[in-house]
């Protein structure tokens, strides 16, 4: 469970902390597509874990190619002058992040209540 | 807490993947972070607080440049400073030095001064064997005497027969010649000394002094002044080699920082 963390916060580090690395303007938006495209990769990996048919190689080849997917549609609608392409990209992954983190809330409120349900029963008898 | 142990080994296959992905994404997240936005700048679009902000900066700014300014200018100058205080310390001691050098003997000497030819008499030679020729003779007794009297007059550098005589110098009678560090002269005696050519001509033909005295014993003698004269250095320094000066800091040397 701490190793993901700590894989995240050793990324952020590498990159953040060296003052050499700076990423010019331009660029900036591809980055900010590809997070999103991983944000929804990883949500959509945290249902299928739930569902139980959670495949470790779709995950990673998801997540990487998704967000690789997600700055190139970016790039070719940057490329044919089309407006708020960046927009139409991340409100389709928003969209998709949504969906997962609903499954994920409804299944995540069913078993705190259920729980919660049992032990009040348990701790609150009927006089 | 204890719930979280329970379901590792079994969350295994998924724990790898995940942290790749999470590498990948706290990079990504960390890269959007590190965006290093060049706005450009327009001041024609901006509102009046804007501008009033951005003078305001650039004032301080200013004002920042200024200060720094004048902390390096005070900088460069106390550096000019002590940069021409060491040159002028250096002039000092190299000044020092070389009055030294020309006290010690260490070194030839030009100036102006005097020349002091002395020969011994021709009665010496002339007389008959039974006259003791000896109080007719020039003796180092003499040339010491006429050393004397030229030091005492302030002369800086004196040579008798090319022989500088300096310090630690020696004249001695030796037989039938005079050894002047430790090398034999013989007359006629050529005494050059270099100094104030007046105050040394006037000094060495003092009245009743040694050239007087020597003139007496039929010693020809011819003095005479010089503009410019050229005095050898000893050959030969002997060595300190059982003194240590005892170092003690000069009083001008205070002049320095």
């Amino acid at each position: 469970m701490w190793l993901p963390i700590l894989a995240l916060i050793v990324g952020f580090c590498a990159i953040y902390l060296p003052n050499k690395i700076t990423l010019s303007a331009e660029y900036a938006q591809y980055v900010g597509v590809a997070v999103v495209a991983g944000f929804d990769s990883i949500i959509g990996a945290i249902r299928s874990v739930i569902e139980g048919k959670f495949s470790d190689r779709i995950f990673v080849s998801g997540f990487f190619i998704n967000a690789l997917v997600a700055a190139l549609l970016l790039y070719l609608g940057t490329a044919l002058k089309i407006q708020y392409v960046a927009l139409a990209i991340t409100a389709a992954l928003v969209i998709r992040i949504f969906n997962n983190l609903g499954f994920i809330r409804r299944y995540v409120v069913a078993r705190l209540f259920e729980k919660h349900l049992i032990s009040g029963e348990k701790s609150f008898p009927e006089p | 807490m204890m719930r979280m142990h329970v379901p590792l080994p079994k969350a295994q296959p998924w724990m790898l993947p995940v942290t790749i992905v999470c590498l990948a994404l706290g990079m990504l997240v960390a890269f959007m972070l590190k965006v290093s936005a060049p706005k450009k700048f327009d001041p024609t679009t901006m509102t009046r607080d804007q501008l009033v902000a951005l003078y305001a900066d650039k004032v301080s700014a200013h004002e920042g440049l200024l200060a720094e300014y004048e902390k390096l200018r005070e900088k460069y100058d106390r550096m000019v400073d002590s940069a021409t205080t060491d040159q002028k310390l250096r002039a000092e001691l190299q000044k020092a030095i070389d009055d030294l050098r020309v006290r010690a003997g260490s070194t030839a000497v030009t100036g102006p001064g005097i020349v002091a030819i002395i020969d011994d008499t021709k009665l010496a030679m002339e007389s008959p064997a039974d006259i003791n020729a000896n109080p007719l003779l020039t003796h180092d007794v003499d040339l010491l005497q006429v050393v004397n009297e030229l030091r005492a007059a302030g002369a800086e550098a004196i040579s008798i027969n090319d022989q500088r005589v300096a310090g630690t110098s020696a004249i001695r009678c030796v037989g039938p010649a005079i050894k002047i560090n430790d090398h034999p002269v013989s007359a006629p005696f050529v005494v050059r000394a270099i100094g104030k050519p007046d105050v040394l001509y006037g000094a060495i033909n003092m009245p009743f002094g040694i050239l007087d005295q020597l003139r007496q014993m039929s010693t020809r003698v011819e003095v005479s002044k010089r503009e410019k004269l050229a005095i050898p250095a000893v050959a030969v320094l002997p060595s300190i080699e059982v003194g240590r000066p005892e170092l003690t800091a000069p009083a001008s040397s205070k002049g320095g920082e």
